[in-house]
């Protein structure tokens, strides 16, 4: 008991003072009207949580944060169980893709949004124009159709590495006589995918939607680097929102409320996944 | 497996909602730890400025400041993000002793949040040109002087001189010259202006011109008052603007950032550049070559109304709270000293707000004369610090629509005024 104390103890205080604690000063704050610099403030109530759902910044935010969280999630679930699923067929060379596959996660996403703006802004064009496509030689970054487009393909690129190694690990528990079984019976690979495959995998399919959709509705750091929210404000994400007019902008108890909405919506949105898929698990 | 997931779920967001408040900690528990070895004699004075290029200039000026003062050790704080790292360590509590920023809207922000100490009655304050101490006061809507004005900035028309010289171009002064420059440009083939959109506030250079030489005068005393409203005024203003912009590079003009139009107008793309001369030292690091030349935007016929813009790049300002406010003073007045000042502008090729120090780089010779007339006027996004004028235009210059631009400041002025 002692033992297991002397562990936890130092890491639960760690976490009190830098998690804990500022968590619960920014929901004080959020019933305040700091603007963040002012060495005065008011307890206003319930008057930001108001105000936050009159915003229209905020109402668009939404609309691009969940558009995008949506349709990337399910982009780099597809793309990650079709890799996982070559990957753990007899190729040859096995080791070294699986070690190429991975490289876009260890780069931070920072480094990797750089390099594609760069790719974007010079060599898109060119590629473009090579192919014909007249229309879409423009800098994608900069357009008002295209942003959310290019945000959206540079995320898959970095992160469906990570949902990879998750579904390669699931593949691993199927027992392989549960294959030599429905090849008996003559079931063909499509068959023998829905039949077996997926449905033995399906606590990886539910732990992989979870953590993709809620860290893509997190989206910060590829759209700080790749638009900063731009063209004129149609691919500013939540957490974006929050931090430039939070600390920027004069509104820091207004974005705390904002934070303290998003973060229940978040939640919630996880836990109704969790339950669905899960039962889902159980029927199949 | 639900349960603990949802509680790391519950975790993760509150560490990446929250994980900047964390950072503030760790700075406020350096700076106490230098504030305790302050007690020596050494008064330790922090100067916090927002400017990366001057570092190097500040630098020998505090070597030269700390050798004729021995007492007093300066601090230079220079950060990437100042901004976002000055409001942060306000809300801690930790105010730098000097704050030098410029005559934007953080300096409103500072000011008009009591975070500043009155400097109406500094000396100093004499020795500044009158219309910089005016605008300090536009700034902030205060009788007060919140700080004291140092360097300025101009935004003008860059322009490539050996693509002048070789299409036999002379510097418009005029509305009807500019246009014949234009058409002799396109004729030639050329590009007049490299056009930056992808960052939203490289069209804000150009509206700043087109506001402060054709709006009406009295124009933001009566928007305030509600006798007006942009549509009404700005109309003629704006499609002025957006036809004038039609100038620029073929296909995307969204594709290139500030950076990118920089280099490239430096390596020729085009023979304009619709940038302030904070943009000139970029444009020499890209290619030292190229000889440039700065003139103010001729939009009118009458000469007289084709204003410089100018605005305050950077002034010094107290902390309210400071205790060494005393030492902090001195150190202002070396820099506001003329042989000082001077070296400023001349290494960072800046304007001085400071009478009798001229910045004589020929790359701004035709700037001269408009300064020594006083054809000088203030930025006028100054007065609507808190519209997201750049995202506005930038949507403007790809939809083209005046009366939805029109709509969209109305919009956002009243809603700025609501809060």
């Amino acid at each position: 008991m002692g033992s297991y104390m002397f562990m936890v103890l130092p890491a639960s205080i760690l976490f009190l003072i830098f998690h804990t604690i500022p968590a619960l000063m920014g929901i004080f704050y959020s019933f305040t009207d700091w603007n963040g610099l002012r060495p005065t403030y008011n307890i206003i109530g319930f008057t930001n949580y108001f105000n936050v759902f009159k915003d229209m910044d905020i109402l668009n935010a939404y609309l691009f944060t969940f558009k995008f969280a949506i349709v990337t999630t399910i982009i780099v679930n597809i793309i990650s169980l079709s890799i996982a699923l070559a990957l753990n067929s007899n190729v040859k060379f096995k080791n070294f893709f699986k070690g190429l596959y991975f490289m876009p996660y260890i780069l931070s996403m920072l480094i990797v949004a750089y390099i594609f703006n760069y790719f974007f802004a010079n060599f898109w064009i060119d590629i473009m124009g090579y192919l014909g496509i007249e229309k879409w030689m423009v800098n994608p970054l900069g357009n008002e159709k295209g942003s959310w487009l290019a945000i959206v393909f540079v995320t898959v690129w970095q992160s469906a590495a990570f949902n990879t190694v998750l579904y390669l690990a699931g593949l691993q528990t199927i027992p392989e006589d549960l294959y030599e079984a429905s090849a008996l019976d003559g079931a063909n690979k499509w068959k023998e995918f829905w039949g077996i495959t997926f449905p033995m995998i399906a606590p990886f399919f539910t732990i992989n939607m979870v953590l993709s959709l809620k860290g893509f509705l997190q989206v910060f750091d590829q759209v700080l680097a790749l638009t900063g929210g731009g063209p004129f404000g149609v691919t500013r994400s939540i957490a974006l929102l929050i931090y430039k007019d939070g600390f920027s902008g004069n509104e820091f108890a207004f974005q705390s409320a904002n934070a303290v909405i998003y973060f229940v919506v978040i939640v919630a949105i996880s836990f109704i996944q969790l339950r669905y898929l899960q039962k889902r698990e159980m029927n199949l | 497996m639900k349960k603990p997931l949802s509680l790391a779920l519950a975790l993760i967001v509150v560490i990446s909602t929250l994980s900047a408040c964390g950072g503030n900690k760790e700075a406020s528990e350096n700076s106490n730890k230098e504030e305790a070895s302050n007690s020596g004699k050494i008064v330790k004075v922090e100067f916090f400025q927002y400017k990366s290029e001057a570092v190097a200039t500040y630098e020998t000026l505090i070597a030269k400041f700390e050798a004729a003062n021995p007492g007093i050790d300066i601090v230079q704080t220079n950060v990437p993000e100042a901004a976002t790292v000055l409001k942060t360590r306000i809300a801690k509590g930790e105010v730098p002793d000097i704050i030098s920023v410029g005559g934007d809207a953080q300096f409103e922000d500072l000011a008009t949040n009591g975070i500043l100490a009155d400097m109406t009655n500094y000396p100093g304050q004499a020795n500044v040109i009158e219309n910089y101490k005016k605008t300090l006061q536009l700034i902030t809507g205060s009788e007060k002087l919140l700080g004291v004005p140092f360097a300025a900035n101009a935004n003008g028309i860059n322009y490539n001189k050996d693509e002048f010289t070789a299409l036999g171009l002379t510097i418009p002064t005029t509305k009807g010259e500019m246009d014949k420059v234009l058409e002799t440009i396109k004729a030639a083939g050329k590009v007049p202006f490299h056009l930056t959109f992808k960052d939203a506030w490289t069209v804000l250079p150009a509206w700043n011109v087109f506001a402060a030489d054709l709006q009406s005068s009295t124009f933001y005393a009566d928007r305030k008052a509600g006798k007006t409203t942009f549509a009404a005024d700005h109309k003629d203003l704006l499609a002025q603007y957006i036809e004038f912009m039609q100038n620029g590079q073929p296909g995307d003009r969204f594709a290139d950032g500030y950076n990118d139009g920089n280099a490239k107008f430096a390596k020729g793309s085009s023979v304009m550049y619709l940038q302030g001369v904070w943009s000139i030292p970029e444009i020499l690091k890209a290619n030292p070559d190229i000889k440039l030349g700065v003139f103010p935007y001729p939009l009118s016929n009458d000469k007289s109304k084709n204003f410089l813009v100018s605005g305050v790049d950077v002034l010094y300002s107290l902390s309210a709270t400071s205790e060494v406010t005393e030492e902090a003073t001195k150190f202002i007045d070396f820099m506001m000293q003329e042989d000082n000042a001077q070296q400023y502008v001349d290494e960072q090729k800046s304007f001085s707000a400071i009478k009798n120090v001229f910045q004589n780089d020929e790359v701004y010779a035709d700037l001269k004369p408009i300064f020594e007339e006083g054809r000088v006027a203030d930025f006028p996004d100054h007065y609507i610090n808190g519209m997201a004028l750049d995202v506005i235009m930038q949507e403007f210059m790809q939809k083209k629509n005046v009366d939805d631009a029109l709509k969209k400041m109305d919009t956002e002025y009243d809603q700025m005024a609501n809060r």
